[in-house]
């Protein structure tokens, strides 16, 4: 019998290991898989009982903050609205959005520890209080912008074009993140959307805005020069269908700067026909679209579609056609031509800071897409000032500032009233702040959207 | 004659009692200070009086067992403790009632180590043993004397009183198995016919365990009660093994058990559930696979350390303080705590099997294999199916678990594991 009680003895020897094993393999080889399990309601406990960081604006100013209220804390959102949809929600019921969402593992602080004693602490159950994060959003801008927009439907995004660091992101209607509990049914069933944060997930066509990128994809290939004189009709015949000017205007017969700065469609659809589908697309995606940008808080990507016909490549090298674009992408083609033909990277969190104030990580500029060269980029810029100078941009005139810019009025899918646009830069000279403007069916880009533009470009440059 | 004093072993185990008395008072004060920042004396009495019932029995073993294994009686005490504990965390309530089973146990065991001075009396009724075991086993299928809880029909109710009868039975059962396998391994491990290419021995001496296979499966349909029809059938086929070591025994026993299973799973919706929510539990999670869920997100939860005692949420899990009391102390002990625990069920099983092959009498052998491997096979599989690494199947984990007549089995088993200990090494 003891030959058959031995293995007894390994059977349950074994059994027992397979045990031990299963349990590490739970406890701490897929812990983080099950306890993250969005099932998982213990979670939240555990959070609520914990300080979570603080969001902190680049002037110093608290945008969200926990504060503790009997056994759990509540998150405050001092600033409310002004900075609603750049922070996002943190709410129990409805989920994060945001920086709240994006940067949840920091806010917890989740695995990072400032001490020996906090990796302790987590051990032993109790969470050390979570990272801050310190953007680059500036308050004064971002009010000005706000102001600047007013209660028009829209988005207005400010950039540093040399670092990428986004210094104003506005979208109309906002929230306040602070009423989320009491007000989110109301604000999720709202048909103007409020919660969605139209500088970054909005997606409208780019109307005249995009001739930049024809413009710049044109230079950059030799299929025009500045110099190249073109005929500009009232009315283009293309492949069976016509291509027109805004308002069916005439223009007679100028260079391709001049086409540029009055923004003539009937000469950029030749351009854009010079150019052919293949090349226009494929600049379109080196500026960004077609690619999901890099970025803190939830993008959607800008997309081209390659042009169906000659007439359709012709419509999209002005703008139209199936072509949309975000606000966001829109800056960062005018940041392309600022900043000698480099895109960098956008990004709104500058710093994380654990709580004892160490900074634990720090932002640097980082290139993100490089479409054109430093020459096409100085030659776009002159067309840009050009623009402002004296063509459909006028009204973004700063005095004593050279402006870069241009203006795009668009006509919206639902033919309503036209989307204006304005993007441009300041100073021309160098570069420091780029600003995109929308106004949903707001009506001309230079008449509806350059003031905007030039109030915030005149408060980032203050 | 040796005295009271000079007894190595029994110095041993006092020893480890002493080290499983400041564990235990630790982890209740522990609980105790997550509640209120103060400790009271009040809660500790709790756990004092179970360890002053050790030290009772560590005497009274001192005294008519001197010889007995050393390990045994401070493992069930860690145990025990570890499980005053972990209830009086999770319902302050339920834990008096443990508290009053426990002494009980005690006191069942110490009837046991007195009254049983030579466990061969066990082996005088052995009929009558398997008819009360059986009996126990059946009677909660009797209308009007079952009651059905969660699923399950396993429990005899008397007034407020409920009881489940198949813990009790376990131990009669395995006694009887003892016996009979020692009368008749040699007849049973004889060949006489080929059926399907495997010796088997005659049909008259295979006809009990035939009835065994028969029984575990009426459980299985009768009582719904996957747990207590796996551990029988799984104990049987163990002892069945030891007391022939003819492999073939174990394979046929396994696709009898393997058919019936699967007949069941095809016929019996709470099979089906069991098995389905073993494969994905998250497919269901809101439903039926939601203990099993709560019980993973417990154990994860836990880590390595655990959050410590007091100081998780076990309360989520259903039916924490019974079936599920491990997935409660894997989320406040960590996986250091649970593998301790799993090693101290290891520990007790492989000391008892380790007696049973110095044991020179074959009763006395299969009685020890019978009653830790029992033990042993109960603990694999509840901590096996709390932390799914097999089927759930509702049964106790041996001396943790709330539930009376659990506690009493168990303590009973402990008193017969530590009379054969004490003879063998006596014989020896």
């Amino acid at each position: 019998m003891n030959r058959a009680i031995r293995r007894v003895a390994v059977l349950f020897a074994l059994c027992f290991v397979a045990l031990a094993a299963n349990l590490a393999y739970l406890q701490v080889i897929r812990a983080d898989w099950i306890v993250g399990h969005e099932r998982n309601t213990r979670n939240i406990e555990r959070e609520l009982a914990s300080k979570r960081g603080s969001i902190i604006s680049a002037d110093g100013r608290i945008l969200a903050q926990s504060v503790k209220t009997g056994r759990y804390y509540a998150r405050r959102y001092p600033l409310g609205a002004t900075t609603g949809q750049v922070t996002g929600f943190y709410s129990i019921k409805y989920g994060r959005t945001g920086l709240e969402a994006s940067y949840q593992n920091q806010l917890t602080a989740k695995h990072t520890y400032a001490t020996a004693r906090d990796a302790l602490n987590d051990l032993m159950g109790t969470r050390p209080p979570g990272n801050d994060l310190v953007l680059t959003l500036d308050v004064p801008l971002q009010r000005a912008a706000i102001r600047a927009l007013g209660d028009r439907r829209g988005a207005i995004v400010a950039l540093d074009p040399t670092t990428g660091a986004v210094r104003a992101l506005v979208s109309y209607p906002r929230y306040n993140p602070s009423q989320i509990e009491k007000r989110f049914r109301t604000l999720s069933r709202d048909k103007s959307s409020p919660l969605l944060n139209r500088a970054t997930q909005g997606l409208y066509p780019p109307g005249s805005t995009f001739k930049i990128v024809t413009a710049a994809t044109a230079l950059a290939n030799g299929t025009t020069a500045l110099d190249k004189v073109y005929e500009g009709p009232s009315v283009l015949r293309v492949y069976g269908g016509k291509v027109t000017n805004f308002e069916d205007e005439e223009f007679g017969t100028m260079p391709f700067s001049r086409a540029f700065a009055v923004s003539c469609n009937t000469i950029f659809a030749q351009v854009g026909l010079e150019l052919g589908d293949e090349k226009l697309v494929g600049g379109a995606q080196d500026f960004g679209f077609n690619r999901w940008v890099p970025f803190d808080v939830p993008t959607y990507a800008s997309r081209i579609e390659r042009p169906e016909d000659k007439l359709d490549l012709a419509w999209t090298a002005v703008g139209q056609s199936r072509t949309l674009a975000t606000p966001l992408q829109m800056a960062l083609v005018v940041a392309a031509v600022a900043n000698g033909g480099t895109i960098n990277e956008p990004y709104l969190v500058d710093e994380i800071r654990d709580y004892r104030g160490t900074v634990v990580r720090k932002a640097s500029p980082r290139a993100w897409q490089r479409p054109i060269n430093a020459a096409t980029a100085t030659k776009m810029k002159e067309l840009m000032v050009e623009v402002v100078e004296d063509g459909t941009g006028r009204r973004a005139q700063i005095d004593g500032v050279t402006v870069a810019g241009k203006t795009g009025t668009a006509e919206p899918s639902d033919k309503k009233r036209t989307h204006a646009w304005f993007v441009g830069f300041a100073p021309a000279e160098q570069p420091r702040v780029v600003v995109a403007v929308i106004v949903e069916h707001g009506g001309v880009g230079g008449r509806d959207a350059g003031p905007l533009a030039r109030d915030v470009m005149e408060a980032a440059l203050r | 004659m040796r005295t009271f004093f000079a007894l190595p072993r029994r110095n041993r185990e006092f020893g480890l009692l002493l080290f499983v008395s400041m564990a235990g008072l630790l982890a209740l004060a522990l609980v105790q200070l997550s509640r209120t920042p103060d400790l009271t004396a009040a809660s500790l009495t709790l756990v004092i009086t179970v360890l002053v019932m050790f030290a009772v029995l560590h005497i009274i073993v001192r005294i008519v067992a001197p010889d007995a294994d050393p390990f045994l009686l401070p493992i069930a005490a860690l145990l025990t403790v570890v499980g005053i504990t972990m209830i009086y965390r999770l319902d302050s309530e339920l834990v008096l009632s443990q508290w009053v089973w426990v002494v009980l146990g005690g006191v069942a065991m110490a009837v046991v180590l007195i009254a049983f001075r030579n466990y061969a009396q066990l082996t005088q009724y052995k009929y009558l043993t398997a008819l009360a075991g059986v009996a126990l086993l059946l009677v909660p299928i009797i209308p009007g004397v079952g009651s059905e809880i969660n699923g399950a029909r396993l429990w005899i109710r008397f007034g407020t009183f409920s009881f489940q009868p198949s813990e009790i039975a376990k131990l009669l059962i395995v006694i009887f198995l003892a016996a009979y396998l020692a009368e008749k391994r040699e007849l049973l491990a004889i060949s006489t016919r080929r059926v399907l290419g495997v010796w088997l021995p005659e049909a008259r001496h295979f006809g009990p365990l035939v009835l065994m296979w028969a029984i575990s499966l009426l459980v299985l349909v009768g009582e719904k009660d996957l747990g207590s029809s796996l551990l029988f059938f799984g104990i049987f086929l163990i002892m069945l093994y030891v007391a022939t070591e003819r492999g073939a025994y174990v394979a046929i026993g396994l696709l009898l058990f393997a058919a019936g299973a699967y007949i069941a799973y095809r016929i019996f919706g709470h099979v089906q559930t069991r098995i389905d929510i073993w494969i994905d539990p998250w497919l269901d999670q809101a439903d039926r696979g939601y203990q099993i869920t709560q019980s993973l997100f417990g154990i994860a939860s836990g880590g390595l350390a655990g959050s410590g005692f007091g100081l998780g949420s076990p309360s989520r899990i259903p039916a924490v303080a019974t079936d599920f009391i491990f997935s409660a102390i894997s989320e406040e002990t960590g996986l250091v705590g649970a593998t301790a625990l799993i090693l101290a069920y290891l520990l007790f099983t492989l000391r008892g099997l380790r007696i049973a092959s110095a044991c020179n009498d074959e009763f006395g052998a299969l009685l020890m294999v019978g009653l830790v491997g029992v033990f042993g096979l109960q603990a694999f599989v509840i901590i096996g199916g709390v932390t799914k690494l097999i089927p759930l199947t509702g049964i106790t984990l041996p001396f943790i678990s709330y539930g009376g007549s659990s506690i009493l089995s168990n303590f009973i088993l402990l008193g017969l594991v530590l009379r054969v200990s004490d003879l063998v090494r006596r014989q020896a």
